[in-house]
């Protein structure tokens, strides 16, 4: 098998046993950019000498025996908003092109400790808000792979690399995973540090990752902080809270059909879902979200924007203004409604191992200029809960279709034990494929 | 709350929008105005809950 199909706990595993160098494997997937690069645009920048010069160091090492950790050896993706020193970091801003950042983001640093290769700078919407990069979903290049993590979606699917490091504010990770067929995880808030990645809304920005299985995930996420907890292990089979209302409101009809059908072969597995009700406070979702984001937005780029405005893309402009308008009392406000929404999710995850929703509205939509709508995915940027998508099967038109999956807080090994339960019983069977244009 | 009063907000917004960045470029970021002062006009309006929310539980007289 080329080594470029591989998840990365496969590849991880191979080159611990001597089977596959890293070499080999950087050739692989920056062969695999080769192809298809002109297509999917998935890339800002790659390295390809200082890619080749770090995957020989850490053949050498594995020849000796020194392995840094599960990821030694593995080049990975970062999304062009992370800080990494001596690479242009553009945060897909004609404001940034030439940027080159003195220091890595804390996450970037942790990687590279852990021997990870930095394969290169994936593509994102401007700031990683809503003005598009020109990514396109491997799946129907004629689709967006969504947003912001664009290129880092894009690329996993594709084959490109096995891990891409994304961001979510809204719905930044899952969204673009889902769309994409691949497995999307961000964090609880703060589980992952947001150093050095440039902000947009800094009390709703998480670190996430995008992977091809939940065990690329795990891996990841023990390799990125080594004081997660893993629960024991459990035989038991999970018991869901089945989110409709909202959702089962908002979905397009094939989502909502392929979700039932997902959590119907989920049940026949043994799976116990039970139809939650939502708390009247979850109606503000949208709302608070907004009105936090515009306003931490706006805060980030003031200076920057009152001098240079007509530097910054169309929906960008619009949402700081916006956001430089709302009253103080309506931003403090606004979060102490949050506190409210968080109490009454966290009291509502109590009696259940996770909740399930959609991880979209809809399949990636058609065209470039819209990456597609965060509401399934915002609330759990607002509250601050781990959530997963996992690929549950195709559309009437053939693109993926994600379960979400949201979790207590700190509670993300959990959640990633059930999303690998879910995951075996769902047996999505499409293996990244070669970008397929009508 | 009306619907009524939450377009006055909205107008009122919109007002202030064409003071701040001139009638040409707020008819540009009409739509983000309009969605902003709207998601504003909710959570303002929106009761919070004395019980869990510790600063509102510190209004004279509810002691």
């Amino acid at each position: 098998m080329e080594p470029y199909k591989l998840s990365l706990s496969e590849a991880s595993q191979m080159i611990h046993e001597g089977t596959l160098t890293p070499t080999k494997l950087a050739e692989s997937l920056m062969d695999r950019i080769d192809k298809l690069e002109s297509v999917l645009e998935a890339w800002v920048t790659v390295e390809r000498d200082q890619v080749t010069q770090a995957a020989e160091a850490a053949t050498r090492e594995a020849e000796e025996g020194v392995f840094k950790s599960a990821l030694h050896g593995i080049p990975v993706g970062v999304k062009d908003i992370y800080y990494t020193q001596g690479m242009r970091t553009t945060m897909g801003s004609s404001i940034y092109v030439g940027f080159v950042p003195e220091y890595d983001a804390d996450t970037v640093a942790s990687l590279k400790e852990a021997g990870a290769i930095i394969l290169g700078k994936t593509e994102t919407t401007e700031f990683a808000l809503h003005d598009p990069a020109s990514t396109r979903n491997p799946w129907n290049t004629l689709h967006t792979p969504g947003g912001s993590s664009s290129g880092s979606a894009a690329a996993v699917s594709s084959g490109m690399t096995q891990m891409a490091l994304g961001s979510q504010t809204g719905g930044s990770v899952v969204r673009p995973a889902s769309y994409c067929g691949i497995v999307g995880f961000k964090g609880t808030y703060d589980l992952l540090s947001r150093g050095g990645v440039f902000p947009l809304s800094w009390s709703l920005d998480h670190i996430g990752f995008l992977v091809r299985t939940v065990q690329d995930a795990v891996i990841t996420l023990k390799t990125m902080n080594k004081d997660v907890e893993s629960p024991s292990e459990t035989e038991e089979n999970p018991r869901i809270g089945l989110l409709s209302g909202y959702f089962k409101e908002n979905a397009d009809d094939d989502v909502w059909l392929g979700f039932e059908r997902a959590v119907g072969k989920l049940w026949g597995e043994g799976a116990e879902f039970v139809d939650v009700e939502l708390p009247k406070s979850f109606s503000m979702v949208l709302d608070v979200h907004r009105v936090i984001m515009s306003v931490e937005t706006a805060a980030a780029h003031e200076d920057h924007f009152r001098q240079s405005t007509d530097e910054y893309r169309e929906y960008l402009r619009g949402f700081i203004s916006s956001g430089l308008m709302v009253p103080a009392t309506a931003y403090l406000r606004a979060q102490r409604i949050r506190g409210q929404i968080i109490n009454d999710m966290i009291n509502l995850l109590r009696d259940y191992d996770c909740l399930a929703s959609p991880s979209s509205v809809d399949t990636a939509p058609k065209g470039l200029e819209w990456t597609g709508s965060p509401v399934f995915n915002a609330p759990w940027s607002l509250t601050g809960l781990p959530s997963v998508t996992v690929p549950s099967g195709l559309s009437e038109n053939g693109m993926p279709i994600g379960l979400q999956l949201i979790g207590e807080p700190y509670a993300d090994m959990k959640l990633l034990n059930v999303a690998s339960w879910c995951e075996a019983k769902l047996e999505f069977p499409h293996e990244p494929k070669d970008p397929y244009t009508p | 709350m009306s619907d009524d009063a939450e377009k006055d907000y909205v107008h009122m917004v919109m007002e202030t929008a064409k003071g701040m960045w001139g009638a040409e470029e707020a008819q540009r970021i009409k739509d983000h105005v309009e969605r902003t002062a709207k998601a504003v006009y909710a959570v303002s309006n929106y009761p919070l809950e004395p019980e869990i929310e510790p600063v509102t539980k510190m209004r004279p007289g509810e002691q």
